[in-house]
C-alpha cells in the first residue's frame, strides 16, 4: 500500500518511443492490453479533441456575436457541413438579395480567415428563411435568430 | 491544365456571350456568365503568378482569402450571388444584374492590375 500511495502521487510517464505493455482497465473491467505508445497516441487524441473543441467554440461565439451586431440585417445564422467545407447561412429578414450586405458578409469572411486560420468556411447570404421545405433544417445548426425576424432589428 | 492565356481566351469568350443576351429577360444567366468570366480571369491569374490551378471553387475561394484579400472582396460576391440564384432558385432582377456587372468591372480591373 505504502508503494501505491508514492505512485499515486508521482505523474506516470507515457512515451511515445516505448513498446513497453500496458494494462488498461475500463470501468466495465473489460481489460485490455496495448503498447504504452499506442496509450500515448490515445491520449494526445483526447488532448487534441478537446482543444479542437475549444476552438470550435470560440469560432461558434464569434459568429453569434457578429449576428447580434448585425440584427439589423440579419434574421438567422446557420451553418452545416458542405462539401470539405463548412457552410454559412446569413439569413435575410427580405426575400431580395440585399446588396448592402455583401460588403459586411466579405469582411466577416476575411476576418474568420485571420482568426481561425483552421476554419474552410463559406459564408452565403439566403434571402428569406431557410424554415419551411428549402433546407433540411436536420442538416443544420442554428446559431443564431430562430429564422424570424430578431427583436432587435425593430419594425420592418 | 490551361494556360494564363488559354484562360484570358475563355474569359474573353464568356464576356462575349454575357454581351448577347437579354439580361432583362435572364437576369440569373447573366449573373452566372459574369461569375463564370471572374473565375477565368481569377486562374489567368493564378497561372501568371505561377500558382497551381485550383481546380475547385474551395480551393479557388481559400488561395483568394487568404493570398488576395481585396480581389476576395469583389470576386466573393459574384460566387455567392451566383451560387444563390444557381441552387436556391432566388429572385433577380435587373438591379442585381447592374450590381453583378459592377462587380466584375473591379474583378477585371484588379485582375489586369496584378498581371501587368
Amino acid at each position: 500500500m505504502a508503494t501505491d500511495r508514492v505512485n499515486a502521487s508521482r505523474p506516470i510517464r507515457l512515451t511515445f518511443r516505448s513498446e513497453m505493455r500496458v494494462v488498461v482497465e475500463p470501468d466495465d473491467e473489460d481489460r485490455f492490453v496495448m503498447t504504452m505508445r499506442e496509450a500515448a497516441l490515445a491520449c494526445k487524441q483526447v488532448a487534441d479533441n478537446k482543444a479542437w473543441e475549444e476552438a470550435f467554440d470560440t469560432f461558434l461565439v464569434y459568429l453569434e456575436k457578429w449576428s447580434e451586431s448585425h440584427a439589423d440585417k440579419v434574421s438567422a445564422v446557420y451553418f452545416s457541413v458542405g462539401d470539405g467545407a463548412l457552410n454559412i447561412f446569413v439569413c435575410t429578414p427580405s426575400e431580395l438579395y440585399d446588396i448592402e450586405l455583401d460588403d459586411i458578409i466579405s469582411e466577416l469572411d476575411i476576418a474568420l480567415v485571420q482568426k481561425f486560420p483552421w476554419l474552410v468556411a463559406d459564408v452565403l447570404q439566403i434571402p428569406g428563411s431557410l424554415q419551411g421545405e428549402r433546407f433540411p433544417l436536420e442538416k443544420a445548426i442554428l446559431v443564431y435568430g430562430d429564422g424570424k425576424r430578431a427583436p432587435a432589428a425593430g419594425p420592418t | 491544365m490551361a494556360t494564363e492565356s488559354e484562360h484570358r481566351q475563355q474569359a474573353q469568350h464568356n464576356a462575349e456571350l454575357l454581351a448577347t443576351f437579354d439580361h432583362a429577360r435572364f437576369p440569373d444567366w447573366a449573373a452566372t456568365v459574369a461569375f463564370y468570366q471572374a473565375v477565368h480571369l481569377i486562374e489567368m491569374l493564378f497561372a501568371h503568378d505561377g500558382r497551381t490551378p485550383s481546380g475547385s471553387h474551395k480551393t479557388r475561394n481559400q488561395i483568394l482569402k487568404r493570398h488576395y484579400p481585396d480581389l476576395w472582396k469583389e470576386y466573393r460576391p459574384l460566387y455567392a450571388f451566383s451560387r444563390t440564384a444557381r441552387y436556391w432558385c432566388m429572385k433577380v432582377n435587373d438591379t442585381h444584374v447592374a450590381y453583378v456587372l459592377r462587380r466584375l468591372r473591379r474583378v477585371e480591373h484588379i485582375v489586369a492590375e496584378l498581371v501587368r
